[in-house]
């Protein structure tokens, strides 16, 4: 299914009763159904939403929102800021799966009453009032109809950047990686600045990944690397210049910020060692390292090569 | 290089500086002037009273609410509040029957419960209020002016924009445009409480944290609601924010296992305190007084 507007759900299903047509709500009205809310899924390019209600008696509710976003890309996004729950399988087809080193390879997450799941460009959420057994399964079967036929979508190509190293001390948490473009999202998994530091928008992709020490010492903190793909070098290099104003002002006039292909550099501030690393359209930074060699070494797990267009 | 104007950054927070980056730029004219305290404190040590009273009966196994129990709940703020055991006088002292008092739920992500609602609404009927004079007081277009007390009952909830959304956000709508205080904006949301037809009236604060919402939303996820059981009350909005907060901190590295910090930082507490002088946001100074069911408390 390409198309939120594709839809076909069953007026009835397991002793539920579809209650009249859905509600139809696209970018004007978003922040009337969820004021407050319609911020995050207009960061992920967001096109419209069909919500579905269900009812049971007595007093059971059950609600299917179909949010149809603009590329697969989004809809990973989407899932990607909480990998936690049940992973399930909704496809019909068997499940052919690449291994991803950077991100689980879910599609669809379930958790007391609540599914996730991403199908092509369609993000599902489905909630019950209550959950009990036979809901998990009306969600589950509800969920199959939406999202079975949908062909597996690889998750967006920037994750190739990072080229997980054998030999380093460090390996990355799977679970935490994710996929934005928004300060207000980036900020929401790992605070910056209130401000758009970075210069983030539609145009721009970024992963926030975090990594752990293999030998993992009790109290550490995982450092989290940001790796941003702007359209363009000189829009990487005027973030970079931005970052620097904002948050590390101190090293502004002593850092080398002319336009070039490669510009690298670490320091230390509050909470550890930071490092930069620009390269063409790709900007990256870790927070949070311990050392200065834990920067270098998680530096070197990214290979911006391996990107075929930037 | 020219140097940008300051902005506030995670190393603000690390720092401890956040509130000095914050400055009194933010402070518009007609603010300038007049700020005060607003919360009642300890009369002993200035510190600020936040009631913690919780009851693990007060829910059912299907999370349902016993009516019962949350008014003895209530009764017992009530009663801590006022030093008054009986029920109409311990009202009596906060409100009048000559009041037009608004009632302030949480209506959207954790609701404020029905039945929190209604026994507040039962108690003013009670000392004499006229039902018309006790009015639902959420969203934009009431009507402020005619209101001459409010009672603020927002759910306990974390939020993605705010880091938290519970009481000093709760008059949010009051602003008639809340999207001017998201994101860096929220600093700004204490100045809500200082609107001349808000400012004032706010004679009491009932936090319901029967299922407070730990993650951020904006969406309601049931995986981060847990029966905490309790009620926060008090009069200083911003002491409740604090407390409020460090239960729902408390409960997410709890959950994960390891720090699982709130993002983004609810400046709007430390700004409330430090620009807007509406209470206490320093644990230090607040009295954290526990009632009731004490196990994972979280404080």
């Amino acid at each position: 299914m390409h198309s939120n507007q594709e839809i076909n759900l069953p007026e009835t299903i397991d002793g539920w009763k579809m209650e009249g047509p859905p509600q139809r709500i696209d970018h004007t009205t978003i922040f009337d159904y969820m004021d407050g809310g319609g911020e995050l899924y207009l960061a992920y390019k967001f096109k419209s939403l069909l919500v579905y209600r269900y009812n049971r008696e007595p007093e059971e509710e059950m609600l299917v929102e179909i949010y149809q976003m603009e590329t697969p890309d989004e809809t990973f996004g989407l899932l990607s800021l909480d990998w936690t729950g049940e992973p399930v399988d909704l496809s019909s087809a068997p499940a052919v799966r690449s291994e991803n080193p950077v991100c689980p390879d879910y599609t669809a997450l379930y958790g007391e009453g609540l599914l996730r799941a991403r199908a092509d460009s369609l993000y599902l959420r489905i909630l019950a009032s209550r959950e009990t057994p036979d809901v998990r399964e009306t969600i589950l079967k509800l969920g199959k109809i939406l999202a079975g036929k949908s062909p597996a979508q690889p998750p967006p190509a920037i994750l190739d950047v990072v080229v997980p190293s054998t030999d380093s001390a460090w390996k990355i948490r799977q679970d935490r990686t994710a996929y934005f473009h928004s300060h207000l999202v980036l900020n929401s998994l790992y605070y910056l600045s209130h401000e758009n530091i970075l210069n983030l928008n539609h145009s721009t992709e970024g992963l926030l990944i975090c990594f752990e020490k293999k030998e993992r010492q009790s109290g550490s903190q995982p450092a989290k690397l940001i790796v941003i793909h702007y359209p363009e070098a000189p829009a990487a290099l005027a973030a970079l210049t931005s970052f620097f104003q904002s948050y590390l002002p101190e090293k502004a006039d002593q850092v080398d910020l002319s336009p070039g292909l490669l510009k690298t550099g670490s320091t230390r501030v509050e909470d550890g060692w930071l490092g930069w690393t620009l390269f063409g359209n790709y900007l990256a930074f870790a927070f949070e390292c311990p050392d200065q060699k834990a920067v270098t070494d998680i530096f070197s797990q990214l290979n911006f090569k391996t990107i075929k267009s930037t | 290089m020219k140097i940008k104007k300051e902005v506030i950054t995670r190393r603000d927070f690390l720092r401890g500086t956040a509130a000095t980056a914050l400055g009194l730029t933010v402070l518009p004219d007609w603010l300038k002037a007049g700020t005060g305290k607003m919360g009642i404190k300890s009369a002993a040590d200035q510190k600020s009273l936040v009631l913690v009273v919780r009851n693990e009966h007060v829910l059912d196994s299907s999370q349902k609410v016993d009516k019962k129990v949350l008014e003895a709940m209530v009764g017992e703020v009530m009663t801590a509040l006022t030093g008054e055991k009986e029920m109409k006088k311990a009202w009596l002292k906060l409100f009048s029957p000559k009041d037009v008092v608004g009632l302030v739920p949480t209506s959207v992500m954790n609701p404020t419960h029905d039945e929190l609602l209604e026994i507040v609404q039962e108690s003013l009927l009670a000392i004499g209020l006229p039902e018309a004079n006790i009015r639902l007081a959420q969203g934009r277009s009431v009507d402020l002016g005619s209101i001459t007390a409010l009672i603020s009952l927002p759910g306990l909830k974390a939020h993605w924009l705010t880091g938290i959304g519970t009481v000093i956000k709760n008059y949010i709508l009051y602003s008639g445009a809340p999207r001017n205080y998201h994101y860096e904006d929220s600093t700004k949301l204490g100045e809500i409480w200082h609107l001349p037809s808000v400012k004032g009236k706010t004679r009491l604060i009932i936090v319901d944290a029967l299922l407070p919402v730990c993650d951020r939303g904006p969406q309601f996820d049931p995986r981060y609601r847990w029966p905490y059981k309790g009620l926060l009350a008090g009069t200083d909005p911003v002491a409740l924010d604090a407390v409020g907060l460090k239960i729902i901190q408390t409960k997410r590295d709890e959950l994960r296992g390891e720090p699982w910090p709130i993002s983004p930082p609810p400046i709007s507490i430390e700004a409330a305190d430090k620009i807007y002088k509406l209470g206490h946001s320093r644990l230090e100074n607040i009295e954290i007084r526990t009632m009731g069911w004490a196990q994972e408390l979280l404080l």
